[in-house]
């Protein structure tokens, strides 16, 4: 339990050595990771997701695969298809990039409706249905998928549905103009990551998602925290739809994530709150009249009304 | 057995001690209760002492405040004649299992004090024997030993003691009943056997010159009586008529020329008494405790409910030793002058000291006989007696307390030179003058009058009413009561304030009596009654004072049960506070000291690192970071966390 936090905070440590100004994605993309869920990065271009991406992907020893949304990107494109063996005279399975333990989505919302159904067998089942046939896609199965929130033309932008199976959105912003000079000074990084020594190998990972769930503890007065906090999104005047019960597994998932990277085994509120901000303004559907409003303020306000457990 | 150098939680043995004094409690009642109740209670006892044990509170304590109210109300509909002791020693117990069941803190440790102490007493209702004093031993020694470590745990309720500490305080503690034991025994044993107050002998003799009753008129003696308003008995009963109110205590028969006395030679028959023709009065008479034996009925007594006493065919009525104690008795009289009687001995009536008998004729002797003759109507005793009457009453004789003769010759003193006196010159004037006359008389002492109380309905007689009066034996008829004494013009006290607010407390000190010192149960029980009848009635409240004992009992024990059930209710309805939240309250306390106030959506981590102040933010996270790990972790806090994070509270 120490050992795996530890470890957790060296690998954050160390990697922001190559993400400059990243530490806080970095650690919220590990907090995804380590629940089991999967990350969404809202940002423009050029800011360093696919390097995060790889960094994670290195450190951990783990397969990565990468994506690039296109609107004439077909479900088998990512899947992987069957061809036909002249030898053989049969047709074998090629994997496509989902068959990786982090795969990166890259615009995710340029590809076609289909496509992005296709994703969502894979992120929610960690499975996909090739001609008839089921594969396992390997344990740990980590999606991060970005976003441009900008060019919305010919763009098919995520239904709610599919919102919600992606247990964070995050940005990761610009970079301080110390950071920023620091890249400038260091030039990219990118390679190095490809040749960067792994810090855990994958049965450490699946190890530590273990410890997670088995010994962090969620109090009863966490639980009614938790729930008091969905409530309040459900009820809550301007918005059509609160929180999902898969929202709040995600919450609660995430918050004893938090707890272990800080080297609790027990949650606090705070690790709630902290992370409330990534995980509930996309998974709250506004009514038409209130769609103007900031969603992270109307949040933060929910959050204000509810009494902390102590 | 401790060992003496283990620490000992306050809390443990506060429970432990707790739950001895519960068990023996019961045990005290045990034999009594059904044996299924005597076994559902054994079973709910472990299983309290169970969850007490490993600290699992599950029972909601609204759910156990329901049952412990609908216990009660069924007990209460359950109460009547024949069993009233044991359905109340039952909802006893009940209330001590549900208080064991608790959550406990000081309060309800308390209540399982009280209860078990209520429940023995509730034994000594039942029945007293050489195991009660088992009990009452053991159960004083365990409640003063564990009030004592009762008072630590009220303190710090995470204080842990060293075994030998522990067995200190313990021996300490037991000093005090030991101590106590020898005084209580000697009330436990005087005071039930005497409403006297038990040093009142150190007053009694010296001045006897307070009006009140006495067995031997004595004239000249004195020259002034000081109206003594002690009490000297309530009667509960109808009001009648000022002028029949005479209570008759005892008769004088025998005269030596200065002072009257009983020669207790009427006959102890008092079967076949000649009808009276009369109202019918039924009396309760409290007869507060003095220094003579004669108990007082109404004129003319026909009846009285008490047993070994002498009843006398002159109509008196007396115990065999003084009255030491209050004595309540009934007794039925009719109002009426005459007291019919066939044959009495004529001598006994008529006899007369040597110096009026005509044998020593001393001139001022003479006087007496002379007037006697004067006022004689021949042949007709009825006309003599008016005659007399009319000359004592309406002739130039005055009723007073001070200045009376002080005379070797107080009798023709007040007939011929002083022309005052009190009632005992008039009335032995009289006797005597009817005696020269021939017609047998006697003196009657007793009380006159009484404040009517129209609250609790019942007379109120001070001493200062005693009073004697005459009774001349008219042939054929029989006995007739005449007082010669002329009405008291001085007499106007009971109309101010002073006086209606002692006559309300007297309302208060009269059922007192009645119900508490004299132990009434058949009262009690239709007091209960009452109250239970007035519960069922509540749809129709009608308030009505004036409405006497009944309704203003009935008002009142109403009003305290409710207020009593309200009061329960509220106290099993509080909610107390844990450990962990005293100690944030500890903190929170401080930190606003400090100058810091945790908003209510604020998590303690956020709250502490709004802390400006560097090194007090430090320290203060040290404590958030240790409390969390209880308190998050839902661990009980122990005696010696509480200590350390209390500690943490105190370096911020």
């Amino acid at each position: 339990m120490e050992n795996g936090s530890q470890k957790i905070n060296e690998i954050i440590e160390f990697l922001s050595g190559y993400l400059h100004g990243k530490e806080r994605a970095l650690r919220l993309a590990l907090i995804a990771f380590f629940s089991k869920g999967h990350l969404l990065v809202e940002d423009l271009p050029g800011l360093g997701k696919t390097t995060l991406a790889i960094a994670v992907a290195k450190a951990l020893d783990l397969g990565f695969g990468r994506i690039q949304c296109t609107s004439d990107l077909l479900p088998t494109d990512i899947t992987g298809l069957s061809i036909y063996n002249k030898n053989t005279g049969e047709f074998e399975f090629r994997s496509g990039p989902v068959f990786n333990n982090i795969v990166l989505v890259d615009e995710i919302n340029r590809a076609t409706p289909k496509t992005q159904s296709a994703f969502i067998e894979c992120m929610g089942e960690k499975q996909t249905t090739i001609e008839r046939q089921t594969y396992m896609l390997p344990r740990p199965f980590f999606v991060i998928a970005t976003q441009n929130p900008v060019e919305q033309f010919g763009t098919f932008p995520l239904p709610e549905s599919q919102l919600d199976r992606f247990m964070m959105k995050i940005s990761i912003g610009y970079p301080s103009r110390d950071a920023e000079k620091e890249i400038l000074r260091g030039g990219s990084k990118r390679g190095e990551l490809y040749t960067m020594k792994p810090m855990m190998n994958k049965e450490d990972v699946l190890a530590v998602s273990e410890d997670i769930r088995k010994r962090v503890y969620v109090s009863d007065k966490i639980l009614d925290y938790l729930l008091a906090i969905v409530e309040a999104t459900r009820s809550n005047k301007y918005l059509m739809a609160g929180i999902s019960t898969r929202g709040a597994l995600a919450i609660h998932h995430t918050a004893r994530t938090n707890a272990y990277f800080k080297g609790r085994d027990f949650v606090i509120p705070e690790d709630i709150t902290e992370l409330a901000e990534y995980l509930m303004p996309h998974r709250i559907i506004f009514r038409e009249e209130f769609e103007q409003l900031e969603r992270k303020e109307i949040v933060q306000s929910l959050l204000d009304q509810i009494p902390a457990p102590v | 057995m401790v060992r003496n150098n283990q620490p000992v939680m306050v809390e443990d043995v506060v429970k432990v001690l707790s739950y001895a004094i519960g068990a023996i409690g019961f045990l005290s009642v045990a034999r009594h209760v059904a044996p299924l109740f005597a076994m559902g209670f054994s079973c709910l006892y472990i299983i309290a002492a169970v969850i007490d044990y490993r600290r699992i509170h599950f029972v909601p304590r609204w759910a156990l405040t329901a049952a412990a109210i609908s216990f009660i109300v069924f007990t209460f509909k359950r109460m009547g004649a024949e069993n009233f002791v044991l359905p109340s020693i039952e909802a006893l117990s009940f209330l001590l299992i549900i208080k064991l069941f608790e959550e406990k803190g000081f309060r309800d440790y308390m209540q399982i004090y009280m209860l078990s102490v209520f429940l023995l007493a509730g034994a000594a209702l039942l029945s007293i024997d050489m195991v009660f004093l088992v009990y009452l031993v053991l159960l004083t020694a365990l409640c003063s030993t564990a009030l004592i470590f009762l008072t630590y745990y009220s303190q710090d309720r995470e204080l842990a003691l060293q075994g030998g500490v522990v067995l200190g305080i313990t021996s300490k503690s037991l000093l005090i009943p030991m101590v106590a034991a020898p005084m209580a025994v000697l009330l436990f044993i005087m005071l039930p056997r005497t409403s006297y107050p038990m040093f009142y002998f150190f007053n009694i003799g010296g001045n006897s010159a307070t009006a009140g009753f006495t067995d031997r008129v004595r004239l000249g003696a004195v020259s002034g009586i000081q109206e003594d308003t002690a009490i000297s008995f309530r009667a509960g009963m109808e009001k009648i008529d000022e002028g029949q109110l005479y209570w008759r205590g005892i008769v004088l028969d025998v005269f030596d020329g200065t002072s009257w006395k009983s020669s207790l030679k009427a006959p102890a028959d008092f079967s076949s008494l000649p009808w009276v023709a009369g109202k019918r009065i039924e009396q309760t008479i409290y007869l507060e405790p003095y220094e003579n034996r004669y108990l007082f009925v109404l004129d003319k007594p026909r009846n009285i409910s008490l047993q070994r006493i002498q009843r006398r065919r002159d109509l008196t009525f007396s115990q065999s030793n003084n009255i030491t104690r209050r004595v309540k008795y009934s007794a039925s009289s009719v109002i009426s002058e005459i007291s019919p009687e066939r044959s009495i001995e004529r001598d006994l009536y008529l006899q007369l000291p040597p110096e009026l008998s005509g044998r020593g004729a001393v001139k001022t002797a003479r006087k007496i006989e002379n007037l006697a003759r004067r006022l004689a109507v021949k042949n007709d005793a009825g006309a003599t007696v008016s005659s007399m009457l009319s000359f004592l009453r309406k002739g130039n004789y005055r009723y007073t307390l001070s200045n009376l003769p002080l005379t070797r010759h107080p009798l023709e003193d007040f007939l011929f030179k002083y022309h005052r006196g009190n009632c005992e010159y008039f009335a032995s004037a009289m006797a005597v003058m009817l005696r020269i006359d021939g017609i047998p008389s006697r003196l009657v002492g007793g009380y006159r009058g009484g404040y009517y109380n129209d609250m609790g309905k019942y007379y109120l007689v001070p001493q200062k009413n005693a009073h004697v009066w005459v009774e001349a034996y008219i042939d054929n008829k029989g006995w007739l009561r005449v007082d010669p004494t002329p009405a008291d013009n001085t007499e106007v006290a009971g109309k101010d304030l002073f006086f209606a607010a002692r006559l309300l407390f007297d309302t208060f000190s009269y059922y007192w009596n009645a119900s508490v010192i004299n132990y009434d149960f058949e009262s009690q029980l239709s007091l209960l009654t009452s109250v239970r009848s007035g519960i069922k009635q509540l749809g129709k409240p009608h308030f009505n004072f004036a409405h006497g004992k009944e309704s203003f009992i009935r008002y009142l024990m109403f009003s305290f049960l409710s207020a009593g059930g309200l009061y329960t209710v509220c106290v099993l309805m509080r909610k107390r506070k844990s450990a962990s939240e005293r100690i944030l309250g500890l903190f929170f306390r401080k930190a606003g000291k400090l100058g810091y106030i945790k908003m209510k959506s604020e998590g303690l981590e956020e709250f502490v690192m709004k802390i400006s102040d560097s090194v007090l933010r430090e320290k203060a996270y040290l404590f958030v970071k240790e409390f969390e790990r209880y308190y998050f972790r839902d661990e009980e806090i122990n005696a010696e966390a509480s200590r350390r994070l209390k500690h943490l509270i105190k370096t911020i």
